[in-house]
């Protein structure tokens, strides 16, 4: 029997991120924001700018362009960020990376950010399936002559009966079709559901007029199925060109011998070169052009904008450019400092001014005490943990005057540090005990200039 | 040649036509022509060509390019014309810019030709002959026109008074018709008025004679039952003896005596005596009498006089014994026989008393309200005091409180005779009737008690002559009882039939093998097949006792109506007798001219919509001419006017239900009373198993609850509530229903598969790399190396042994080689040099350089030598075999074929070593398990001829080779490449299902059996995945199912206990099987009519059931489905007060009923709620039309299906064989009055219809106001007096 665990929906429970509780931007319909809502709290001006953005993302007249976050750490850019994603739903797609993932040793700076350039670009394609669905009722392999000599007889065609309630019919397979069978140890009586796009051949299971009481074995039978045995069936696929330049760069799916050998022969990774996605977006233009497919900007996030270097901005710029392009969102924490990779230019948030000339820019203002303490309100809801009132206003006293990121982080060692106490809830002594042993960055920063550069 | 030009050319053909044809003024010269004198055969003069100069002309016509013959000239305008034409049609389509029209250039003319002076002279002439001629033409229609004036002129100068005078007559014509036509509308008004007025009149005298009628009919009914009532009192009489003892025992149970005494007290206040009147003085005064005397007395009375008056007369003796205190203890007896008497009496005539009440309920209801304040409290504690004698006397005048009293009277359904039953049954029938009508010994059963009281019933209603309905409530066992009457009749009354039964053609067989069961004495002809076997079957028709019964389809009896028609039946019986409810059918009119002695009608719902329908049914019971009185039953529109229209009113009006329309109801069911026997299952269910019906709230998945908000909160779905279109509500409704019953109804999860692209997308780029890259990289260096030379391959030489390449080393010639170059190194000589000019020298030198080229080859040698000698492995093939411990073909195939070929083979390896390495089968059966749980990722997108691409460089018969083998991953990366929804989540998706699954485990662990019963076909699809999934094996009906193969499942599940579960769709399973192996019925989904789920509980909740049923109603929680349901039971209360288990209306949801079921509150809906109110409300037409709209195709396959086979069963209109006209035709009003709740939007139209008369009539009125006036009022005398009738 197959084991089959049952998959908690409560995602809360398996996992909590930073940004876990965040719904949506929590706007109103007409625009205008809730001063909490989707899990947001204060930024109320980011938000209004980001739900204008969303619009605009939404009824595609935003392509090709960028947007910068800009704002002091733990201001919530990541959070907007998430919420835009959220907004947008499922089918838009929203690939979001950090700066410093580019610089690795086995992939040019440049390829990983194209690679997740076309992540970040949806293709919607309107794909006619047919479907071959039904009970076998005979499956009669016709052998032919092997032309290559040798090794006897190959399998030519194979007649394949299908039954269903509404009909029968009788279909001639490829040979790679009837492996596929074999494989799936296919028999009379089986329900068998065949994708003639892909070539794609499982084995439902057996049909239940087979059933009877007394079968030990542990078949799962499956009603014979309703419809006719053919049918078409108009659906909408969602792909993103990543996904296209990876199934052209190497056999995917693994259905037949033929993608086995493949992957036998080419055993290291094909590299997608600029030649194939050159081909890729023929095609995909094609598609356009037929009018199968629908093109969808989606959105790239590129936190901690700063970490990139002189040439991945040279490599945007020229990206954003091209009439292929997702909408890019930026988020930065720096002020004016030196562009990586040159030696002395100078620019606001580390981004080039020709690149940035063509971003909008929404700035993100640091919380204040009573939001902080709404936050951490909510995340202490979100990670059950019960925070009295004068724990609450502690908690947010020192976010403002650390930072909202550090009075997080604070959440989970005060309420382990509380339950060492054997209390339930967290008191302000809990809080005090953690605050000596945990530093913030500014008391840490202190500490290492009062020690004169060394930690002692 | 230009437009312009072929213009005028027309223009020039136009006038020299006209010419040709005025002809009107002719001048003629006449002249005599001298003869000539011939006298040379040149003197004869030729006959002229033309006659006159004018002929001349004629004959030709000159167009530009020279003359012509006029035909042909017409030919060449013509032509021209038609090449005119085409160029403008092609300007027209464009061929020709606008702006530059294309001048065809005329061919330069052959100019090279000079011209002579005579050329030059005939053409001139030519030319001046043409004007002169042009000239003539013009100045010829000049005057033409010129004169046509003038003449035109002189006729208008004379024309003017005549024309003058016309118009006058026509102005005065106009005015004439205009005067006659108002005054004809005048007329019609005045007409319209009178009509009106008569119609007033005529309606009125039609009301009395109506009410006349009506009286009869009630004296009828009244007549008819007292005289059964006799001839049972008459029985009574004769048995009263043999029962006093048990009245003994009775009195002896009731002891509180003393209460008794009060309640005598309290009951005869001076109020009830006022009443008391002179016969009941005379009464009270025979009551010293005898006691013997008194009861004959009574029994006299009871048989002559009204039964109001004996019910006074309980009273009276109640307060007899109260006058007489001191005799009360000596009279105890007299009194208890007395009231047993009395009491016996209500129990054969409880319909007596009760409809006794009603007439009397006008006419004496002064009094009997009078009354009413003291009899509740009698009754109250009578009932308390649990006094059986009084018991009956209570039950009856709880019942007469019921009529008159106004909230009470409510209760009482059209069908309301069952509840006297309920009464009848358990107290009286032992009593009574227990040795009236045995069992007929033909008969092979037993009867139930309400059986045997239906039985009696039925003879009584025989030797009344009468006809009637049985129409108990479904699976009583109407049949039995009928098949019991039938031996009845043999046995007692010698009476053998013939008798004809027709029944719908689906239980035509069960019948016959129910009389083969009940009553084998009897022959049956059961009479279908095709026309060959029919006829068959009507051999010796005519002859008697060839059968005695015969069973037929409603369709077959009409297609040979002929012969049953010409034969004389006794008994015709008509089961499912709604059948003929529409009395416009050619079925009720055919069937209702059969010869028959008596007639039978038996359903199970004698209401289904109207009571016209039930009219239909009395009409053909007693058709005019057929019974013996003149009472046949009223027309239509009389029974229309008493009861249709007042009950309508009355249902619409719901709650408040004045004297009037109770009055109604009161008259209806005496009319009905003596016609009609229902009973309920819940009146006697002591007699069957028990039923009990649980709600089970099932919550809602998580993602049904999302799909639920999700839909309810959509823009678009608040929008159409707003809307108030009918049918999107009820598409949205449907949705809903659809989320709640399965979220795969409303949205499949789907199979997810990779987007396939058909042809690489580097297809291309594969021939442009072929072509440019591998052309020009085609030679590759590392071919041309041979590096084992070199020894830069390390592992080349692996397969060697060591010890063979120890040898190969020992082969070295690395000595020899030495020994000859040191000997050739000695040879040269190092000093030498080239001299020039020095022969020896030279020549040493050449041998030098000789001897140092060798030196070099042998150097080189030595260094091949070497090298080639030297392979030595890095372990050598001598090693590797000693640590290679294990056999190397470890496969469990070709160790077979290994055995076989080398017999030590067997002994040189052991199991254990073999099982150390696994083959790939046996690794991947052996991991099968944890290969299981794994799946590869759907890929996004898969390129279909990839591989074919990547394989192109394998030779295809390894590509075979490698197919043939195994792949142990196949499973895992097959497993999502079609992704299918993980089975179990058809489970967990759904809140029924998980609800399902666990009271199918109880259930089927505890051995029972179960019905599912569902609307939606798709449910039913999802129900077999389920039920697969978890092992229970089933059966299925729906639509789809055949109607023989239906007996054949119903007989498989009934007799095969290992099948658990049966799934049904509430619409074709919901009828006519029997599913008693079943003893719990799960309703899945609730219908919109709780008739039909009614119905279907039936199929398990029947004669048969020998275990308690249970019915279990899954119901989604805080959905519209609950909604639903609340609204379903408020219906079905309202039902059960207003008219009690009578389905006056299928219409259960109206459309504020459907706004309802979205427990919305916005503003917007509360208004189109009410709107919709006021509005008018859709009639069942449109309802159904809706439902199948929104509804899935099979699901109305399946309805439309299910209505065909009832149709085909049930109706038969001649017209119309379609089911959709038969829908129609089923659904509209009878007439434009016969409008029930169901129709409530016709008549609102109606209503409209008669608003709009009425504006008409006012209108008129107004009119008539204005031009008040002896004229108006004489026309309408006029009118009156000359009588409209003649005219219109």
């Amino acid at each position: 029997m197959v084991q089959i665990s049952e998959v908690k929906g409560n995602g809360r429970d398996n996992r909590i991120t930073t940004h876990s509780h965040i719904k949506g931007l929590g706007l109103k319909e007409d625009g205008t924001c809730e001063s909490v809502g989707g899990g947001f709290i204060g930024q109320e001006k980011a938000r209004e700018a980001c739900g204008i953005i969303t619009d605009l993302i939404k009824s595609k007249k935003f392509g090709g362009k960028g947007v910068l976050f800009a704002g002091g750490a733990g201001t919530g850019k990541t959070a907007l960020a998430l919420a835009i994603a959220q907004e947008l739903g499922p089918k838009v797609p929203f690939c979001p990376m950090v700066g410093s993932e580019v610089y690795s040793s086995e992939i040019k700076k440049t390829e990983a950010l194209m690679e997740n350039f076309r992540r970040a670009i949806g293709l919607r394609v309107k794909e006619t399936k047919e479907v071959y669905e039904g009970e076998v009722t005979e499956m009669v392999p016709e052998e032919a002559e092997n032309p290559l000599g040798g090794y006897g007889k190959t399998i030519s065609h194979v007649l394949l009966g299908l039954k269903t309630h509404k009909g029968t019919k009788q279909l001639k397979l490829d040979p790679s079709i009837y492996e596929s069978l074999q494989r799936e140890q296919v028999s009379t009586g089986d329900v068998i559901y065949i994708e003639a796009n892909t070539g794609a051949v499982k084995r439902v299971g057996r049909s239940d007029a087979y059933a009877t009481e007394f079968d030990l074995e542990a078949e799962e039978y499956v009603p014979m199925p309703k419809g006719e045995v053919h049918k078409r069936k108009e659906i909408v696929q969602d792909v993103t060109l990543h996904d296209l330049d990876i199934a052209n760069a190497r056999p995917q799916g693994g259905q037949d011998i033929m993608s086995m050998m493949g992957q036998l022969m080419k055993p290291k990774k094909t590299e997608i070169t600029d030649k194939l996605r050159g081909e890729i977006n023929k095609v995909v233009n094609k598609y356009i052009e037929q009018g199968i497919a629908e093109l969808i900007p989606g959105v790239l996030f590129i936190d901690e904008v700063h970490m990139l270097d002189i040439e991945c901005f040279t490599y945007l710029n020229q990206a954003l450019e091209s009439t292929i392009s997702p909408i890019v969102i930026f988020a930065s924490n720096r002020g004016i400092c030196t562009i990586r990779g040159t030696e002395d230019i100078q620019a606001p948030h580390g981004i080039p001014t020709d690149l940035l000339d063509r971003l909008l820019i929404v700035r993100t203002l640091p919380y204040s005490e009573s939001e902080i303490r709404s936050i951490l309100q909510i995340r202490a809801k979100v990670e059950n943990i019960i925070l009295t009132d004068e724990c609450l206003d502690k908690l947010a006293q020192e976010g403002s005057r650390t930072s909202l990121r550090y009075v997080i982080q604070l959440l989970t060692p005060v309420s382990i540090i509380a339950s060492l106490h054997g209390n339930k809830e967290i008191g302000v002594q809990d809080i005090e005990e953690c605050n000596d042993l945990f530093l913030d960055a500014r008391r840490s920063a202190q500490v290492v200039k009062s020690s004169s550069g060394f930690l002692q | 040649m230009t437009y312009e030009e072929s213009e005028k050319n027309k223009n020039g053909l136009s006038s020299y036509i006209k010419k040709e044809g005025s002809s009107d003024l002719k001048v003629r010269v006449r002249f005599r022509e001298p003869k000539l004198l011939v006298t040379h055969s040149g003197h004869i003069t030729e006959q002229p060509k033309y006659e006159h100069l004018e002929q001349y002309l004629d004959s030709y016509v000159s167009l530009e390019d020279g003359d012509h013959d006029p035909k042909e000239a017409k030919e060449l305008v013509f032509r021209e014309v038609q090449l005119r034409h085409r160029i403008n049609e092609f300007r027209k389509k464009g061929y020709f810019t606008a702006e530059a029209p294309v001048e065809l250039k005329k061919a330069p003319s052959s100019n090279n030709i000079p011209i002579s002076y005579r050329d030059n002279l005939l053409s001139h002439v030519n030319g001046y002959a043409r004007s002169m001629h042009n000239d003539r033409k013009v100045r010829a229609s000049r005057s033409r026109r010129i004169s046509g004036m003038i003449l035109a002129h002189f006729k208008r100068l004379s024309g003017a008074d005549e024309k003058k005078a016309k118009e006058e007559d026509k102005r005065i014509r106009l005015l004439a018709k205009r005067t006659a036509w108002e005054i004809r509308k005048k007329w019609k008004v005045i007409e319209r008025e009178v009509r009106r007025r008569r119609a007033e009149r005529a309606a009125e005298a039609q009301r009395v004679a109506g009410k006349e009628q009506l009286a009869n009919i009630l004296k009828h009914s009244t007549d008819l039952l007292e005289a059964r009532i006799e001839r049972a009192n008459i029985n009574i009489s004769a048995q009263t003896s043999e029962s006093a003892v048990d009245w003994n025992y009775l009195l002896k149970t009731s002891d509180d005596l003393l209460s008794v005494d009060e309640l005598k007290l309290k009951y005869s206040n001076p109020d009830l005596i006022k009443n008391i009147e002179r016969e009941e003085e005379a009464e009270e005064t025979s009551d010293d009498e005898p006691l013997s005397s008194e009861d004959e007395e009574n029994e006299d009375e009871d048989i002559t006089e009204e039964s109001n008056l004996r019910k006074r007369k309980v009273s009276d003796k109640t307060r007899v014994v109260n006058k007489h205190p001191p005799s009360l203890r000596r009279s105890r007896r007299f009194f208890a026989k007395k009231s047993y008497n009395h009491v016996s009496d209500l129990d054969g005539e409880v319909i007596v008393m009760k409809k006794e009440d009603i007439t009397d309920g006008v006419s004496t209801k002064k009094d009997l309200n009078d009354g009413d304040q003291n009899e509740v409290p009698l009754h109250d504690t009578g009932s308390s005091s649990s006094l059986s004698l009084l018991y009956n006397e209570d039950v009856a005048s709880k019942k007469k409180r019921r009529v008159n009293d106004d909230g009470l009277a409510r209760k009482k359904s059209i069908a309301g005779i069952s509840e006297q039953r309920k009464f009848d049954e358990p107290n009286g029938s032992p009593v009574l009737h227990a040795n009236k009508i045995q069992v007929p010994f033909l008969f092979r059963g037993t009867l139930r008690e309400y059986q045997q009281y239906g039985l009696e019933w039925l003879t009584a209603l025989h030797d009344s002559n009468t006809n009637g309905i049985l129409a108990d409530e479904m699976g009583l066992g109407k049949t039995i009882q009928t098949i019991a009457l039938l031996a009845h009749l043999a046995c007692e009354k010698e009476n053998w039939g013939p008798h004809l039964i027709i029944v719908p053609t689906s239980v035509m067989l069960n019948w016959e093998m129910e009389f083969k069961k009940f009553l084998p004495g009897f022959k049956i002809l059961t009479y279908y097949g095709n026309p060959q076997e029919r006829k068959e079957k009507r051999s010796g028709w005519y002859k008697p006792d060839t059968w005695h019964v015969c069973i037929t389809s409603y369709q077959l009896v009409l297609q040979d109506h002929q012969p049953f028609r010409r034969k004389k039946w006794q008994y015709m019986i008509l089961d499912e007798a709604h059948n003929i409810k529409n009395f416009r059918s050619q079925r009720w009119q055919s069937l209702l001219n059969f010869n028959a002695e008596h007639r039978l009608l038996l359903t199970g719902t004698p209401l289904q919509n109207n009571l016209v329908e039930l009219w239909s049914l009395l009409y053909f019971l007693m058709p005019a001419g057929v019974t013996q009185n003149n009472s046949a039953f009223a027309n239509l529109k009389d029974f229309q006017d008493w009861f249709s229209k007042p009950m309508d009113r009355l249902i619409e009006e719901g709650q408040d239900m004045n004297p009037e329309a109770m009055n109604t109801v009161a008259k209806l069911h005496r009319v009905l009373r003596p016609y009609l026997l229902r009973r309920l299952k819940t009146e006697v269910e002591k007699q069957m198993p028990a039923k009990y019906e649980h709600v089970v709230y099932c919550q809602l998945s998580k993602r049904q609850r999302f799909l639920y908000d999700d839909f309810i909160n959509r823009a678009r779905t608040r929008e159409i509530l707003a809307s108030g279109n009918f049918m999107s509500i009820i598409n949205c409704l449907m949705q809903l229903r659809k989320v709640c019953n399965h979220p795969n109804l409303h949205e499949e999860r789907p199979i997810v598969t990779s987007f396939a692209l058909r042809r690489s997308a580097i297809a291309d780029l594969e021939i442009k790399d072929l072509l440019v890259r591998k052309r020009l990289l085609h030679e590759e260096p590392m071919t041309k190396l041979d590096l084992s030379t070199l020894r830069l391959i390390r592992t080349d030489s692996e397969a060697f042994d060591t010890f063979v390449s120890d040898e190969l080393n020992s082969l070295c010639a690395t000595n020899a080689y030495n020994r000859i170059s040191t000997f050739l190194r000695m040879q040269i000589d190092e000093e030498c040099k080239p001299c020039q000019f020095k022969k020896s020298n030279f020549k040493e030198h050449f041998q030098n350089k000789i001897y140092q080229e060798q030196l070099d080859k042998l150097n080189f040698q030595k260094y091949l030598n070497e090298s080639k000698c030297s392979h030595s492995p890095i372990y050598g093939s001598n090693l590797i075999r000693l640590a290679e411990k294990l056999p190397k073909h470890s496969t469990s195939i070709d160790y077979t074929l290994y055995a076989k070929d080398d017999p030590l083979y067997l002994l040189n390896t052991t199991k254990a070593l073999r099982s150390c390495i696994l083959s790939t089968e046996e690794r991947a059966s052996n991991m099968k398990e944890i290969i299981q749980r794994f799946a590869c990722i759907t890929p996004k997108a898969v390129v279909v001829d990839l591989p074919e691409l990547f394989c192109k460089t394998i030779p295809r018969d390894l590509l075979y080779e490698v197919s043939r083998k195994i792949n142990p991953l196949h499973q895992a990366s097959t497993r999502l490449a079609i992704a299918f929804p993980d089975k179990r989540l058809l489970q967990y998706d759904c809140g029924k299902l998980q609800v399902l699954d666990r009271l199918l485990k109880d259930l089927v662990s505890n051995g029972h059996r179960v019905l599912i019963f569902t609307q939606m076909t798709k449910v039913l699809d999802i129900l077999e995945q389920f039920l697969n999934i978890h092992g229970h094996r089933y059966l299925r009906l729906d639509g789809a199912t055949k109607i023989e193969q239906r007996q054949i499942l119903t007989e498989r599940f009934n007799n095969d206990d290992k099948i658990p579960v049966f799934i049904l769709s509430t619409r074709s399973g919901g009828l006519g099987i029997n599913l008693t192996g079943a003893d719990t019925v799960i309703f899945y989904d609730s219908d919109w009519n709780p008739q039909l789920d009614a119905q279907a509980q039936d199929r398990s909740h029947r004669i048969g059931q020998t275990r308690d049923v249970h019915i279990y109603r899954l119901i989604s929680e805080y959905t519209v489905e609950s909604n639903m349901l609340r609204r379903a039971n408020q219906k079905r209360m309202l039902d059960k007060i207003v008219i009690q288990g009578g389905e006056f209306t299928t219409e259960w949801f109206r459309k504020a009923d459907v706004l309802d079921l979205f427990d919305l509150d916005d503003e917007s809906l509360k208004k189109v709620k009410a709107d919709s109110d006021s509005g008018s409300t859709k009639n069942e037409e449109n309802w159904e039309v809706a439902l199948a709209a929104a509804e899935d195709e099979e699901d109305v396959q399946a309805a439309q299906v299910a209505r065909k086979e009832s149709a085909l069963e049930q109706t038969e209109f001649s017209e119309t064989s379609t089911p959709q006209a038969m829908l129609t035709k089923d659904s509209t009003p009878l007439s434009s009055d016969s409008a029930t709740p169901g129709f409530e939007r016709d008549s609102t139209e109606e209503q409209s219809n008669t608003n709009d008369m009425d504006e008409d009539r006012s209108e008129l009125e107004e009119d008539l106001d204005e031009t008040v006036g002896h004229i108006d009022e004489y026309m309408i005398s006029f009118l009156e007096q000359e009588g409209t009738s003649d005219e219109w």
